[in-house]
């Protein structure tokens, strides 16, 4: 199938095999993948370790080169350098010079992207402050920086260019529950902007959260493919929402569902996630807005 | 080089390839790396990009501390060079350059070698790599920016060293020439040391000069006469004369053929080599060679009476290779006084195959003198090479025949053509050693471009240096430097001249530490008029340190010069070497020479840079390292090996170690030859690290010629070149995610 404008990643019968030493298959990492993904959208690459998630990010990016198959990436050939140049990449650890400082980071790789000097210079403090980095986490050596700094620090490079298709691979990994609320914040503001966000992850509450679309791996192979809405419906079950109701309402209400034909209704509070009340604590607790990160 | 010359049958253009394989390795390697695999990056090449990268390599570097390293050393040249035992103030000097340019040398080498080599691996290990190639960066920029790093590391550290280097010499100098100036103003100075010291407080302690080679060294018996074209060399082995000869393989070993091992059926590989000598003898004193058969039976009563006809003297002939190395013994050849009796000498040894040494050409009688087909009288020795030891010739660029007397008392005169080699015609019933059916073999051209080269040598000493004793007795023992077209250096004070040789007083009687002052008694034969002019004063000369004289200025009309040197002190000899006498042609700053010297070590480390991300491309940085090393040390390696490789070396094994099976000699043969043309080969495709000599030139005070600089650039960009496209091929196939 030749791909398309609105395709911003495309592969056909992808398969990674991993060799020995004398060239024998060794592990098949990923088997026939055929995946489209297309622009503007927020597509969750799920799976357990070792489904071929991260090898699929690899070889759309060129750090390895597939068995069989192809793959496009944004109209070209996976790992073009050229297309790379609208590619924001952002590995499943902060992988960066631990000598320079967060700011240094950032300019080294706006160099990379040739962006000129007095436009580094800008763009440089508008990351920091978006991926919540403050005055002093910016002059310190990333050896120095958290595990969360780090992540926010290499969401920062994988930005640095304005990129219109971004990868996260595992990228609330390290942080804390605000700094993924604000992950997944940052991600569903960049789809906003029109971006694409390919988002590989095994925790699929973030996946759930924010993305549009999602495919499971497993062993290398796609089992399914979908919207999430639909993907996770449950449609021999029925909920009816309201305001808050009084005891004798809900009994009143379960009678008259059981009235209806309705067998064992279940009517209750909902509860919120652990992850919504952590913020809302932290949130009430922290005077003046001020981010907890980079304190330390 | 060698290894091709036999192909030089093939037509004009495929000989120029041949001849210049290297050349055409590099360009298939750049042209296919760069406009076939990647072009794409080559016309997408950024250099702010590579720049980027070099200044992270660069950032790193530094806040690893890699520069720590310099104090370090300095420190260590520093104590290094308080222990050292200088013979002069100059020689102190020296050492400690020596001592600050290898150190330097040293630690960037090292640097250089263990991070570019440590950075690639390290990267992709802790996958670094992922957030820099998924950039819009080509691994050609990847490449050419970690070179580019590593080189600015390299010369920082160059800076520092070369600083404290400069600083450092500039002040040891200072304090060495402040000690001069009180040792002349208070007569603290020996004869010896007088005008040395007087040079080096005129001219410094760290200026360069350049100088001008003469064209050859000559050692003879007696000085040489002006008018005659005779020399004399001295008996037992005082002197010796070599007659040189070029391998003109066509004309020794017959048409070229492919097939080394055919080489040995044709020309002197079929019917050897035959030598013929003709000089001229005079008795200084009594016969000491003559046979016991001629002497007196019996007790003799008063005075014994002379021998009346006294037999001619001896003298050895043997074959050295194009470098003054022992090639054939004399015992290996078939020597006799005459063409006939050679003749008789070979069929001799023909019916059983082995030498009789008292028909080797170890110790010839000379011949009656005889008149030779070219009109000249002189009395003859012949040798014949056995067509079996002469294909071992095949593997040498050229050879001399080595002429020397075996006779005591007696002066043997050298005419301008001492030597004649021939391929001497064998057939039944017909043999012809130097008649009109033998090919003679024309001989190298002298240094005037006419007449033939002859070394005269005195005897080897221990420093490799030819020895020429000392004593006033005439005729005396002379070595002359011939300058042929030397550039007019003319001061007002004349023409600069330094000699630096070896003294030996160990025949000397005088008290050791008590010795005479060494005077060399000197004087110059201007070529054109024929005029000889002594100088007044001898210079004194003390072993391994320079002296100064100059030659007066109206004593040479034009570049065309001989100097010649004659040691006055009885039971005292010189070491002389072709460049023991250098004609001083110009002064240079030591700043300039210093950065020339800088430079050098610079490109060196560039290099190694080079060849250390080359490896560490495609190795775990542990074995990058130890390919790197090898790769640098490989060239030099092979040329320890050079005197014996080549082509013919096999067939060389196969003779010498008797091998009767045909079959086993073929595979010994082509097995050994095979071998030895891939270590040439891989030699020529290695760097020659030899060109990067930083030190020598500037340690001896020599001006650093721009050729030095030429020649390491070229050996960096011949190999530097090729390296970076390879590195750049195999990073842009490899898959950098683990």
């Amino acid at each position: 199938m030749i791909p398309t404008n609105d395709e911003a990643v495309h592969t056909e019968h992808l398969t990674k095999v991993y060799k020995d030493f004398w060239g024998r298959d060794k592990v098949r990492a990923l088997d026939d993948l055929n995946l489209t993904i297309h622009r503007g959208e927020v597509f969750g690459l799920l799976g357990p370790n070792g489904s071929g998630k991260s090898t699929t990010i690899k070889l759309l990016l060129g750090l390895i080169f597939a068995s069989r198959g192809t793959a496009t990436v944004l109209g070209h050939p996976a790992g073009d350098t050229a297309i790379n140049e609208r590619i924001g990449f952002l590995p499943e650890e902060s992988y960066l010079y631990r000598f320079l400082n967060g700011e240094e980071t950032l300019k080294f790789y706006g160099r990379l992207f040739k962006i000129p000097r007095a436009e580094l210079k800008k763009r440089v403090p508008a990351l920091l402050d978006t991926v919540g980095l403050d005055a002093k986490a910016r002059k310190r050596k990333l050896r120095e920086y958290s595990k969360g700094m780090a992540r926010r620090i290499g969401l920062a490079q994988a930005l640095i260019n304005n990129p219109d298709l971004i990868l996260l691979d595992e990228p609330t990994t390290g942080l804390d529950p605000i700094g993924t609320r604000e992950m997944k914040d940052l991600i569903l503001s960049l789809k906003q902007q029109g971006k694409t966000v390919l988002l590989c992850s095994h925790l699929l509450a973030d996946v759930q959260d924010v993305c549009d679309r999602i495919t499971i791996l497993f062993r290398g192979t796609m089992q399914t493919i979908g919207q999430v809405k639909d993907l996770l419906q449950v449609k021999d079950v029925t909920q009816i929402q309201t305001g808050g109701m009084t005891d004798p309402q809900i009994v009143e209400i379960k009678t008259f569902l059981s009235r209806m034909g309705v067998k064992d209704p279940i009517v209750t509070h909902p509860t919120t996630t652990l992850e919504e009340l952590f913020i809302r604590i932290v949130r009430e607790n922290t005077a003046g807005g001020q981010s907890s990160v980079g304190s330390t | 080089m060698f290894p091709h010359d036999h192909i030089f049958s093939l037509p004009l253009a495929a000989n120029w390839f041949a001849g210049n394989w290297g050349l055409l390795v590099v360009a298939v390697i750049v042209i296919y790396g760069l406009l076939v695999v990647g072009a794409g990056d080559v016309m997408a090449f950024s250099l702010k990009r590579a720049w980027a990268i070099s200044g992270v390599c660069f950032a790193e570097s530094i806040r690893k501390r890699v520069l720590w390293i310099t104090p370090l050393a300095i420190v260590g040249v520093i104590g290094i060079t308080q222990f050292q035992r200088a013979l002069d103030e100059q020689d102190a000097v020296r050492q400690s350059l020596k001592i600050c340019l290898f150190a330097t040398a040293l630690v960037v080498m090292l640097a250089s070698i263990i991070l570019a080599c440590t950075n690639l691996p390290k990267e992709i290990e802790s996958r670094v790599i992922y957030t820099i190639v998924t950039k819009p960066i080509t691994r050609l920029e990847v490449i050419l920016g970690k070179v580019i790093g590593f080189a600015r590391v390299a010369l920082t550290m160059i800076l520092i060293m070369g600083l404290f280097t400069w600083g450092y010499m500039r002040v040891t100098a200072h304090q060495k020439q402040q000690q001069i100036a009180y040792r002349l103003q208070e007569g603290d100075v020996s004869d010896t040391e007088r005008d040395r010291m007087g040079e080096y407080e005129h001219s410094g302690l760290l200026t360069a000069r350049s100088f001008w080679a003469p064209d050859q060294l000559g050692v003879y018996g007696a000085p040489p006469d002006p008018n005659s074209s005779q020399r004399v060399i001295s008996n037992d082995g005082e002197q010796d004369v070599l007659a040189g000869y070029a391998m003109d393989r066509t004309a020794l070993f017959g048409p070229p053929n492919d097939n080394v091992d055919d080489w040995a059926h044709s020309g002197i590989g079929e019917r050897g080599l035959a030598i013929r000598v003709n000089l001229n003898t005079q008795r200084t004193g009594a016969a000491t060679d003559q046979p016991q058969a001629v002497q007196p039976f019996g007790p003799v009563f008063g005075k014994a009476p002379a021998p009346t006809n006294l037999v001619p003297p001896r003298i050895s002939i043997e074959i050295f290779d194009e470098n003054f190395n022992d090639l054939f013994a004399s015992t290996t050849m078939v020597g006799a006084s005459t063409s006939g009796e050679l003749v008789k000498n070979i069929v001799e040894y023909s019916k059983t195959n082995k030498l009789d040494p008292a028909l080797s050409a170890g110790g010839i009688r000379l011949s009656e003198p005889t008149k030779l087909p070219d009109g000249t009288t002189g009395q003859t020795a012949y040798a014949w090479l056995p067509p079996q030891t002469a294909i071992g010739l095949f593997r040498h660029n050229g050879f001399q025949v080595r002429v020397v007397g075996a006779s005591g008392n007696v002066d043997f005169f050298i005419g301008p053509h001492p030597v004649d080699c021939f391929i001497p015609e064998i057939k039944p019933g017909e043999f012809d050693i130097d008649g009109p059916h033998a090919t003679r073999i024309d001989p190298r051209p002298g240094i005037d471009g006419t007449g033939e080269l002859l070394a005269f040598r005195g005897r080897l000493g221990i420093h490799l240096d030819q020895e020429m004793s000392g004593g006033s007795d005439a005729p005396h023992t002379t070595a002359v430097y011939s300058f042929r077209n030397a550039p007019s250096s003319v001061t007002e004070d004349g023409i600069p001249i330094q000699v630096n040789v070896q003294v030996d007083r160990s025949n000397s009687e005088v008290e050791a530490g008590h010795e005479d002052a060494t005077m060399l008694d000197v004087s110059v034969l201007d070529e054109a008029t024929k005029r000889l002019t002594h100088l007044a004063q001898p210079v004194l000369v003390e072993s391994r340190l320079p002296a100064f004289f100059r030659i007066p200025a109206d004593a040479v009309t034009t570049g065309n010069y001989d100097v010649l040197l004659h040691c006055e002190n009885t039971a005292q000899s010189i070491g002389l070497l072709p460049t023991s006498l250098l004609l001083v042609t110009s002064h240079q700053y030591f700043e300039v020479n210093l950065i020339k010297s800088l430079s050098i070590i610079w490109m060196m480390s560039i290099l190694v840079i080079i060849v250390a991300v080359l490896c560490s491309t495609f190795l775990s940085w542990p074995i990058a390292i130890v390919l790197t090393v090898l790769l640098l040390l490989g060239h030099w390696g092979v040329d320890q090996l050079a005197d014996v490789s080549g082509p013919g070396l096999g067939r060389q094994i196969v003779n010498d170690f008797k091998f009767t099976d045909v079959a086993l000699s073929k595979v010994v043969s082509t097995g050994v030859d095979t071998l030895s043309n891939v270590l040439n080969y891989v030699s020529d495709v290695l760097p020659d690290t030899s060109k990067f000599d930083a030190i020598e030139d500037i340690e001896q005070g020599v001006n650093i010629p721009g050729d030095r600089l030429l020649e390491a650039l070229t050996v960096l960009a011949g190999f530097g070149i090729p390296s970076i496209v390879i590195a750049y091929v195999l990073l842009r196939n490899k898959e950098v995610a683990p």
